[in-house]
């Protein structure tokens, strides 16, 4: 598994169903990746599919030097962080917020489909937001720590220190919750 | 939430949107600059001539070849010879053809590059004209702000002799001999060409 390198290829030759297998792959996991920064599901997706397009029109910026998904996750965080400066930048659909609320859930549960991911992920949701990046990179998105580090922009030892960090905090989140259920 | 075929649609539509608007700016600055490149270059292309003819460069004489240069001899048969005299200092070309103003010129300047035997120095004490010239970058005497003056004397076949007046140094260009000239000498060679004495 390349992360959709070799389907980018194959596009890049002239076969455009292979975009259809880099979305199937890369799209939601990038629009769920989003959602942590701009925590608004239709925004993230409004988000990933600039990022997306972006790919097509400046596709020779990409150089398959890192995996297309940490790419693509680059080119995401960086709008994501833009679009909470900004705030402004897109137009969105109108929707009510109950709808909103349920296409949120809808996306974890596709993302979450693993009930220990979820109650990990709802621990997540308490960190702060360097932790949570890092952790949701490194084991949601099975990224290595140097692919994350590319994504997060820091070096492979911030990268490490924040995982400790947010290991040891996630822990002590889980324990509370698991003597509040008991 | 939209279904992925949806978003895939959306990337293509806003993907051909962007690359159309791309095209269209691409084409803007080309209208834009083509037009603008070709007035600023029909400009300097009706300009050069005539600053070609104004100023011209003071490196023509390094464009001088073995087989137009003139290198004088002991003799004085060369001096007769000559129809004009060029001195071009700080870009600025003056041409002499009073046949007296060339003789003394030519007289004075082949007596400062003739030894005491009456032959002509061929070869500088230090063999490097730069050195000889400038100085040594660091010595007390290194200056490149003394303002130079080419004088050539233009022979009747077309050959010419040239010499660099920088400062109080003569020196003949094609022998690379640099002569260092009494005040006297220097004054009265500047007086002959008309050149004012700096401040």
């Amino acid at each position: 598994m390349d992360n959709g390198a070799s389907s980018f290829r194959r596009f890049l030759d002239g076969e455009e169903e292979a975009f259809n297998e880099i979305m199937e792959e890369l799209f939601r996991g990038l629009v769920f990746f989003i959602n942590g920064y701009v925590n608004d599901v239709h925004a993230a997706e409004d988000l990933a599919i600039d990022v997306f397009a972006d790919l097509i029109v400046h596709r020779h910026r990409y150089h398959f030097k890192v995996a297309l998904k940490t790419y693509l996750y680059m080119l995401g965080r960086s709008r994501a962080l833009d679009y909470i400066r900004h705030r402004k930048v897109l137009s969105f659909v109108e929707l009510s917020e109950a709808e909103t609320v349920a296409d949120q859930m809808a996306l974890e549960e596709m993302m979450l489909a693993d009930e220990q991911k979820r109650l990990v992920h709802e621990a997540l949701n308490q960190l702060p937001n360097e932790l949570r990046e890092v952790v949701h990179l490194v084991y949601f998105e099975d990224m290595t720590y140097e692919e994350a580090s590319k994504v997060l922009k820091k070096n492979r030892k911030q990268v490490d220190n924040l995982l400790y960090r947010a290991k040891r905090e996630l822990r002590a989140i889980l324990r509370k919750d698991d003597d509040l259920l008991k | 939430m939209r279904d992925i075929k949806d978003c895939t649609a959306e990337v293509f539509r806003r993907s051909e949107n962007r690359i159309k608007i791309r095209k269209q700016r691409r084409m803007q600055v080309v209208l834009y600059v083509i037009p603008l490149m070709v007035v600023v270059f029909s400009i300097a292309a009706l300009r050069l001539p005539v600053t070609q003819d104004q100023s011209p460069d003071e490196n023509i004489y390094t464009s001088l070849t073995e087989d137009t240069l003139f290198i004088p001899t002991s003799g004085t048969t060369w001096m007769q010879s000559i129809d004009q005299l060029e001195i071009m200092s700080q870009g600025e070309l003056v041409c002499y053809s009073d046949p007296d103003l060339i003789k003394k010129v030519s007289q004075i300047i082949n007596e400062l590059m003739t030894d005491k035997t009456g032959s002509a120095i061929i070869s500088g004490p230090t063999g490097d004209i730069g050195k000889e010239l400038y100085g040594t970058r660091g010595d007390a005497d290194y200056t490149t702000a003394e303002v130079e003056h080419y004088i050539r004397f233009v022979l009747q076949d077309g050959k010419s002799a040239l010499y660099l007046l920088r400062g109080n140094k003569l020196a003949n260009l094609p022998t690379d001999c640099v002569r260092t000239l009494t005040s006297d000498e220097a004054n009265e060679l500047k007086n002959l060409l008309g050149i004012k004495p700096v401040d």
